[in-house]
């Protein structure tokens, strides 16, 4: 029984992804492998250096910015790839899916963070003085990371050659988050006694926007 | 749906551009002029006071003459792309086939020479960075912005050149072009007010503030810049044509 409420539509995609990403878990294990393997490449790499802390900021956002590219185009690939698209064409609204997979991705985004931010924290002694301000920046950060690479996804998912192109169109568009993320994470890492607080309003406000942006977009894709 | 099943006498329509003869001669005019203007008749750039401006006596910072219109017609070309994506959306909405193409055509190549030149305005600043502030790269906002804006040229070519459907390449072209809006937006109205100041401040209250020397400004408002647009104008027409007539091949 396919629900009429496009809100009830969006939860029942988010679900059906969650519920087929679980059960097959081939490429959530790739994922997560290849998060943390960015992860280690990057310690490997500064090894026992004593490194500033805001060369360690803009370490963590190299390595979640990969480690969000690794698998966020994933959710909105497979259903090109596996050719379910059209039935999911009939039963739901484009704007809905495109809620259920941008979520989908959210919780994809938060799920490699759990895993990377302590090892990150550990192997690289990232400073934790500011655990509020510094998990306020990271989170809004993610959200702003996992909004972009949704609507980037969603554009390149009928493509040939996503995987380049992800990445190649990614950057462009999450770098102005990026950057302030970064500037908003010095802050957070470093005894720096500015507030953090427009940072993260400003990242909240670049992932609301471009959802907004792609959702409405999103049916001009999704039509053939 | 495929651009072939568009009515070829309206493809066939090449010739219609708005630069006739006597647009290119003009353009050809005015460049000539500019360059003679910048190295042989405008003497350095001074101030108001008669000092000059910037290093050089002056003369260092007459690069500025190619790099604001550079620098302009680069961010212009943005908006002048998504103003073009959005009519592709509206001609979709209708469903008028030709308007369709034309509007996603004009978009790519709003595009394509965005690109150009923002290329052109990030070289040219390099070089007047380097003279005045001691190195080709600084991370400034503007230079950080400017490289920015030239990604996301770069990235709608690499994305067009990736798809041959023609129907999924200009939906995919005028999303990608609406969405990158917002990092535009960013860019422009957020992040200075996060990552502080810019160089650019003193030579933007300069040329804008005009305290540079009367001669100085009216070469630049008057000479150059009108020199650029219009050279972007027939640039722009002309690969409109070119792509039109590649069109007209393949179908």
């Amino acid at each position: 029984m396919t629900p009429q409420n496009p809100v009830q539509q969006a939860v029942a995609v988010f679900r059906k992804d969650l519920r087929m990403e679980l059960r097959n878990r081939g490429s959530l294990n790739a994922i997560l492998l290849f998060s943390v393997i960015s992860l280690i490449v990057m310690a490997f790499g500064v090894g026992n250096l004593e490194i500033i802390a805001h060369l360690k900021a803009g370490l963590l956002w190299v390595v979640l910015f990969f480690a969000a590219f690794s698998g966020l185009s994933h959710v909105f690939v497979q259903e090109e790839e596996t050719g379910t698209s059209l039935a999911l064409k009939m039963h739901a609204r484009p704007e809905s899916v495109y809620a259920g997979k941008a979520a989908f991705n959210l919780v994809l985004t938060f799920g490699i963070a759990v895993i990377v931010v302590p090892i990150f924290v550990i192997m690289l002694k990232l400073p934790t003085e500011k655990p509020i301000a510094l998990a306020a920046v990271i989170i809004s950060g993610l959200f702003a990371l996992s909004s972009g690479a949704s609507a980037v996804a969603a554009i390149i998912s009928q493509s040939r050659g996503k995987g380049a192109i992800f990445g190649a169109i990614g950057f462009p568009i999450l770098l102005p988050a990026l950057m302030v993320g970064v500037r908003a994470t010095q802050i957070a890492v470093t005894s720096s006694d500015e507030s953090v607080v427009r940072t993260v309003f400003g990242l909240v406000a670049f992932g609301v926007m471009i959802t907004t942006v792609a959702a409405a977009l999103f049916p001009i894709l999704w039509d053939d | 749906m495929a651009v072939g099943n568009a009515p070829n006498s309206q493809l066939n329509n090449v010739n219609s551009s708005i630069p006739g003869l006597w647009w290119k001669i003009l353009t050809g005019i005015g460049m000539t002029l500019t360059i003679l203007a910048v190295y042989l008749v405008v003497g350095p750039v001074l101030n108001k006071v008669g000092q000059p401006f910037y290093t050089l006596g002056g003369h260092g910072a007459k690069v500025i003459f190619f790099h604001v219109p550079c620098a302009w017609l680069g961010s212009q070309c943005y908006i002048i792309g998504a103003c073009y994506a959005v009519s592709y959306l509206r001609a979709r909405a209708r469903g008028e086939r030709f308007a369709m193409v034309e509007a996603d055509l004009k978009n790519a190549v709003a595009m394509e020479l965005g690109l150009l030149f923002s290329v052109l305005a990030t070289i040219t600043g390099m070089v007047f960075a380097k003279n005045e502030w001691g190195a080709y790269w600084n991370w400034d906002p503007r230079q950080t912005s400017i490289l920015i804006i030239m990604f996301l040229f770069a990235a709608y070519v690499a994305l067009r050149g990736i798809v041959a459907d023609p129907d999924l390449r200009a939906r995919q072209g005028a999303v990608y072009t609406l969405v990158a809006v917002v990092p535009g937006i960013f860019l422009y109205f957020i992040l200075p007010r996060i990552v502080g100041d810019t160089m650019h401040a003193e030579p933007n209250k300069a040329l804008i503030g005009r305290q540079i020397s009367g001669n100085y400004m009216y070469t630049m408002y008057g000479l150059t810049l009108p020199s650029f647009i219009m050279l972007f104008v027939w640039m722009f027409q002309l690969r409109l044509r070119q792509m039109k007539l590649e069109l007209r091949k393949s179908a």
